[in-house]
């Protein structure tokens, strides 16, 4: 049989015993009971698993992270990415052992903290104007290629100033965020007019304080259109990969 | 109107959850795991040779703003 | 869990949407692979490792057409190249029934290929 692990868990007492029940009133994906495999401090809560689960679909995915939604209410925990199967539980245990100090590290680091996500969007494209360059003006008489450069050097200038406006961005909500002591985190944007794509990482007590911030950004922006989401647990700050 | 932006913004937290918990959260190496999804091991792999990719774009980017590039 | 996690954010139902649109790309392309379609699994992720050289290509020719030192010829030539580029990676992602967004794989930390 094999194992799906949840989360990895940062237990308050050391437990000796290696395998035990988790009971504690949730159930896996699929009705299936809950156990946790421990190795000091640190617990992966497991379930059962097929070893064909190949039926996986988006709503065992939506469950799963359900079981890490309510596990947060009560750990300090690293999120599993969905999908990971383990051979067995000795297997489980050699990889806490294993990787004990970076999974304690990462622990330490989010403790009492939650993730949240920032997006900006903007209300229409025509906010950040494109400079318009004379010589990449396209005339009757180019050739066919010569246009096709001509249109994608313009694309390249609207990606470009996209991203100049982007890093602006960056710079200021940085600057209004700064008092919440948050880590903050830039990724990709998504495309179409999403212009900022963030996740923070913050005291679980300072979610109003958040929010607040953002409702006042957002006055100051009457071009742009904010979306905070949160409490989540702390998917985007494990930089592990576990050996 | 009212039920119709509820139901959107349930899709919404639905998408970033999905977002979440199928592309970030730990990973364990792909020798160790089975994965429901076998192409993704796959993809792990290649990250690294894809990171090289980029970061040799970027040096010559660099090479090319100093001007030692034709 | 369908509690809505939505701490602030606009009523504005065009972003919710376009927000939809965007993520649920990610998304699409991450599950439901298996055995059965493991084939066009790996034309996904071969196309987009040349996607993803094609694109930049394509930025570095931009960059030298930036910086003003191409002759008309040369600039001929450049658009010529790449327009064949584009037009045989349309025949074969036709070919194998991918779209743009099947090509934006999501590596992990690394974030989007694209």
């Amino acid at each position: 049989m094999h194992k799906l692990i949840y989360a990895i868990i940062h237990a308050k007492k050391e437990s000796v015993c290696r395998l035990m029940n988790f009971d504690i009133g949730i159930q896996g994906i699929k009705g299936r009971e809950l156990s946790a495999v421990s190795f000091n401090d640190i617990w992966a809560v497991v379930s059962d698993a097929e070893n064909k689960d190949s039926e996986m679909n988006n709503d065992d995915a939506l469950e799963f992270a359900a079981v890490t939604e309510e596990l947060s209410h009560m750990f300090t925990l690293l999120p599993m990415r969905f999908g990971s199967l383990l051979k067995s539980d000795a297997e489980i245990l050699k990889v806490l052992e294993k990787n004990y100090d970076a999974i304690r590290n990462n622990l330490i680091k989010v403790e009492g903290k939650s993730e949240y996500g920032l997006k900006v969007f903007r209300n229409s494209s025509d906010i950040i104007p494109v400079p318009e360059l004379a010589e990449v003006k396209q005339a009757e008489g180019n050739s066919v290629y010569k246009n096709y450069i001509l249109n994608k050097f313009n694309e390249y200038r609207a990606d470009e100033t996209l991203l100049e406006y982007s890093e602006k961005l960056k710079t200021e909500i940085a600057e209004h965020i700064s008092g919440l002591n948050a880590v903050i985190k830039c990724n990709k944007v998504t495309g179409g007019n999403n212009v900022y794509n963030a996740v923070l990482l913050l005291e679980k007590e300072m979610t109003d304080n958040l929010t607040q911030t953002v409702i006042g950004i957002q006055s100051c922006h009457k071009e742009l259109n904010m979306m905070l989401t949160g409490p989540w647990a702390p998917y985007n700050f494990v930089d592990i990969t576990l050996k | 109107m009212g039920a119709d932006i509820f139901n959107k913004k349930r899709d919404v937290t639905i998408v970033e959850i999905l977002d979440r918990v199928l592309t970030k959260g730990v990973v364990i190496s792909g020798d160790l795991v089975i994965s429901v999804a076998d192409i993704d091991l796959v993809y792990l792999g290649v990250r690294l040779l894809l990171s090289s990719v980029e970061t040799m774009e970027q040096l010559k980017l660099n090479k090319g703003k100093t001007g030692t590039d034709a | 869990m369908k509690e809505n996690k939505i701490l602030y954010g606009t009523e504005d139902m065009e972003v919710l949407t376009a927000q939809l649109d965007t993520l649920s790309a990610i998304t699409d392309s991450r599950l439901n692979v298996n055995a059965d379609n493991v084939d066009s699994g790996l034309a996904k992720l071969v196309l987009t490792l040349v996607e993803l050289i094609r694109k930049l290509i394509e930025k570095q020719a931009m960059r030298r057409v930036e910086g003003g030192t191409l002759t008309d010829e040369e600039i001929e030539r450049l658009g010529e190249t790449l327009m064949k580029l584009e037009n045989k990676m349309e025949e074969l992602k036709k070919y194998f029934n991918l779209s743009d967004r099947d090509l934006n794989i999501n590596l992990g930390p690394l974030g989007d290929l694209m």
